[in-house]
């Protein structure tokens, strides 16, 4: 027998234990592949694709962050299989292998698997390039779809980045075998020898940790948001390390005292998890860290977009809307506009074509301009918009603003006192509703008495014209708005059109772009934290064949036994999930009061979703891996 | 009043693909009354260990049935099978069989446990037994810090904790030196006297046959012959030892290889 032959009886023997590793790797391999298919594919390249800059810059990304994670995961269980099978390296030592003989034949188990995991991984790929490359066209609006075509460069690159990421994983990993001696390898360090200790000290401090980490996220205003992160992170991390290690040996601890204990299968179900206990610890800690990552990060992408879209569309008076500045150089002409709509047969709901004053005004720290209407304009419009008539006097000004909210170092509030032309005006009410255009020194829009506006007027001796049109169902106006948009005089520059829809359907797209790309981040991060728990449960599957039969032997039902299994699988499936969750709502929590009311109430529903969802995954991983250990387990 | 009723059992065992069938038990009868402590010898594949698993519902018989203190398991499904050898069936094996994650106390309390009996019927069950077996000592200690024949005792502690009724010994002494095996010999047969549990055990081991009151010899599956323990065992002991010469087969050899 070759060590080649018996490097190839190993995983063949032992396919179950590397089952989830294996399609871990795969996975990894052909979302890699599949990213580099677009990042590489001559069009993308070449420029052809409108916004394929910027979804290849994502895709990079997400490329890095798959191979970090990957060498992450790789070592990890590298780690785990050596030590695992210490004693039958021990047992081989002891026939008379030498060191470097053990090394090739893991060598050659590893370079097999790998192998087979990035020619499989690519095989998935390219069957599900194309798929991937027609939904990434419809995504980005592209006239044809991007064609599929054999990259080389994808493959090589694939291929190559992984196989020498493998390599030298490997190779590492050699260093573990190198210093253990016949002895210690024969030796089963597996086996629970003494009941676990822990440190209450510890164990306080671990919750304190947690609990201040908690709080301060809770409680951090916007302004110090983002100096508190790393303290944060550095708390909960801290803290969770620390109850894993310690609380839970505590927690068992106690349960293990309690008289329920001697009932039914209790004594076996907590013995077993209570023994390897420090065993699991990193692990948990590591798979409920992931699990926190994956769950904030996709929160927050659904949170973020979320609350861009509320503040595109609430900082935009009506569907479209614009200034001309000069009559005789028009940004656009409405009748330009009207044209448009009328050829798409638009259901215009109202329309604004009024004249407003620029002026400059100071309030406090706030020197700027801004643009006045005149009250009895505004009260027509209010009627369309359902807004209240406003009756001011004659010191009185209304004020609609809705940057100036969102810019904290600035601020008007009702009461506050503002100078124009020398003189004293006080704010009346103040809206983050604006009325017309908010492009150029329409920011800031105040409503004042006729009186008032005409003398305004007669200083300045500038007059704006100021349109908007509200459409109805205005999400799906994207077509006309752009045509608008694109009729505008090139000189002016089209951005001083503002147009809701369009801007809606940008965020949109970018949107859908990056919860696309980023969905299969996230489910390799779900997949590989699901296999390194069935990597470590299917490590103890001798020891638990063994216990079975034990108690097999003095009368145990296959119902109870299942119920053993199932209870330490869940235990395991659960507990980082639930402590990641945990996380992510402390990290949702903060999110929120860094958005500040903006996103509101949707925000606890988005993160539920996202938990929801997570929970879903992991449910089913959960039902796979105790499927296929309760069947290995059984088999003799 | 017989306790335990074989009547005509065989077992043959056919292999999977071809080859020719073995029959390591054929029309074999055997009877334990209540109370007795019986021990079964024979040479190695003469069909001991066969016998002591059907009787242990581990493995069903070709043919003929035997009664349990009236109940014939063959009636029973799996699930209830499991029960029945909890409930009424008490083990110990050559490997001790303890699981290691548990204390001494609760591998004792384990069939307890797993029928959910009150916690202080447990520990007044508990304290009788520890006491009488000598095992008070050694109760919080783990498996793994204690000896060999303190496992095998902790074993019988646990065979007999819910008073089955009757304890299947598979070679209990087998894995043990002489000075162990005697003193699980003396637990047992304290379990036999004092606790009035039926015994039926398989061993190699003439001196811990002589522990028995009655031993069945078995040879090619088939009934051999039986003694009777008289006043004295140093007799008995040489009464044994007289059968197994008759009885041929290599027993020393297979002491060793066997484990």
């Amino acid at each position: 027998m070759t060590i080649t032959r018996l490097a190839r009886k190993n995983l063949t023997g032992h396919a179950q234990r590397y089952a989830a590793y294996f399609l871990s790797c795969v996975f990894a391999v052909s979302v890699f592949f599949i990213y580099a298919q677009f990042v590489f594919h001559p069009d993308v390249v070449n420029g052809d694709i409108r916004g394929g800059d910027a979804v290849r810059t994502g895709m990079i990304m997400a490329q890095v962050i798959i191979i970090l994670f990957s060498i992450f995961f790789i070592a990890y269980s590298n780690r785990v299989f050596l030590s695992t099978r210490s004693k039958e390296f021990g047992l081989l030592s002891l026939f008379g292998m030498s060191k470097r003989q053990l090394c090739r034949l893991v060598y050659f188990e590893q370079t097999l698997i790998s192998v087979t995991a990035i020619l499989v991984g690519l095989g998935i790929g390219t069957l599900f390039s194309k798929l991937f490359l027609m939904l990434m066209s419809s995504m980005l609006g592209t006239e044809s779809p991007i064609e599929f075509q054999f990259v080389l460069s994808a493959y090589l690159i694939t291929a190559l980045g992984f196989f020498v990421l493998f390599q030298v994983l490997t190779l590492l990993s050699f260093w573990r075998l190198r210093k253990a001696n016949i002895q210690d390898l024969l030796k089963d360090a597996r086996k629970p020898k003494h009941m676990p200790r822990f440190s209450w000290i510890l164990t306080i401090l671990g919750l304190i940790l947690l609990i201040a980490g908690y709080m301060i996220a809770a409680t951090a205003s916007i302004m110090l948001a983002v100096f508190l992160i790393p303290p944060i992170l550095f708390l909960v991390v801290t803290g969770s390390y620390l109850l894993f290690r310690q609380g839970t040996v505590a927690l068992y601890k106690k349960l293990y005292d309690k008289p329920s204990l001697y009932s039914g299968t209790n004594l076996v179900t907590r013995t077993n998890i209570l023994f390897r206990l420090k065993d699991y610890a990193n692990m948990l800690f590591l798979t409920s860290t992931i699990i926190a990552v994956v769950l904030t990060a996709g929160g927050t992408v659904y949170l973020l977009f979320d609350s861009t879209i509320r503040m595109a569309t609430n900082q935009m008076a009506t569907t479209i809307a614009w200034y001309n500045f000069d009559e005789d150089e028009p940004t656009l002409e409405k009748e330009t506009a009207d044209a448009i709509l009328a050829k798409h047969d638009t259901d215009i709901l109202y329309t604004i074509d009024t004249e407003v004053t620029p002026i400059d005004f100071q309030t406090g720290n706030l020197e700027t301009d801004a643009v006045a209407l005149p009250e009895s304009a505004y009260n027509d419009i209010a009627v369309d918009m359902d807004l209240p008539q406003l009756n001011l006097q004659s010191d009185e000004v209304f004020v609609a603003a809705p940057f100036v909210q969102n810019s904290p170092e600035y601020s008007l509030e009702e009461g506050d006192v503002i100078n124009v032309h020398s003189e004293a005006y006080t704010v009346y009410d103040f809206t983050d509703r604006p009325i017309l255009s908010t492009a150029s020194s329409g920011w800031v829009q105040f409503i004042v008495p006729d009186e008032t506006y005409a003398q305004w007027g007669s200083v300045v001796d500038e007059r704006y014209q100021a349109y908007g049109y509200e459409l109805d169902n205005w999400k799906e106006q994207g077509e006309v708005s752009n045509e608008i948009r694109e009729a505008a005089d090139s000189d002016h520059q089209s951005y001083f059109v503002q147009a809701n829809a369009s801007d809606y359907q940008m965020v949109m797209q970018t949107f859908s772009l990056t919860l696309f790309i980023g969905i299969f981040v996230s489910l390799l991060f779900f997949i590989v934290q699901g296999s390194m728990l069935y990597l470590k449960l299917f490590t103890e599957l001798e020891d638990t064949k063994k216990q079975l039969l034990s108690l097999k032997r003095i009368g145990l039902t296959k119902k109870e036994a299942k119920k053993i299994l199932g209870s330490k699988i869940r235990f395991l499936f659960f507990t980082p999930y639930l402590v990641g969750a945990l996380h992510a709502s402390f990290a949702f929590l903060m999110l929120n009061s860094m958005l500040e009311g903006a996103a509101g109430s949707m925000l606890l529903w988005n993160g539920l979703l996202v938990i929801g969802i997570g929970a879903l995954l992991q449910l089913i991983y959960f039902f796979i891996t105790r499927y296929y250990f309760v069947r290995a387990a059984y088999k003799s | 009043m017989t306790l335990l009723h074989v009547d005509a059992i065989s077992k043959t065992y056919y292999p999977k693909k071809e080859g020719l069938s073995y029959k390591a038990l054929s029309n074999f009868n055997m009877s334990v009354e209540r109370g007795e402590f019986v021990g079964v010898m024979g040479p190695s594949g003469s069909g001991k260990t066969t016998l002591l698993n059907l009787l242990a519902t581990i493995d069903k018989p070709t043919s003929g049935t035997f009664l349990i203190d009236g109940t014939d398991p063959a009636t029973l499904n799996d699930s209830q099978l499991a029960q029945f050898r909890r409930r009424q069936l008490g083990f110990v094996f050559q490997d001790f069989n303890l699981l290691d994650t548990l204390t001494v106390r609760e591998n004792i309390l384990l069939p307890l446990a797993l029928d959910k009996t009150s916690h202080k019927t447990m520990s007044k069950r508990l304290d009788l037994l520890a006491d009488q077996l000598g095992i008070q000592d050694i109760l919080d200690k783990r498996t793994t810090e204690i000896s060999g024949g303190q496992q095998q005792r902790t074993a019988c502690a646990r065979a007999v904790i819910h008073d089955p009724k009757i304890v299947l010994a598979d070679e209990p002494t087998g894995n043990l030196d002489s000075k162990s095996a005697r003193q699980v010999m003396d637990t047992m047969t304290t379990m036999n006297k004092d606790e009035g549990a039926t015994i039926l055990m398989v061993t190699h081991d003439a001196t811990a046959a002589s522990y028995c009151d009655r031993i069945v010899f078995i040879k090619d599956g088939q009934f051999f012959s039986e003694i009777r323990k008289g006043e004295r065992q140093q007799t008995f002991y040489q009464k044994v030892l007289d059968t197994l010469s008759v009885l041929g087969g290599d027993f020393s050899d297979d002491h060793k290889t066997r484990s």
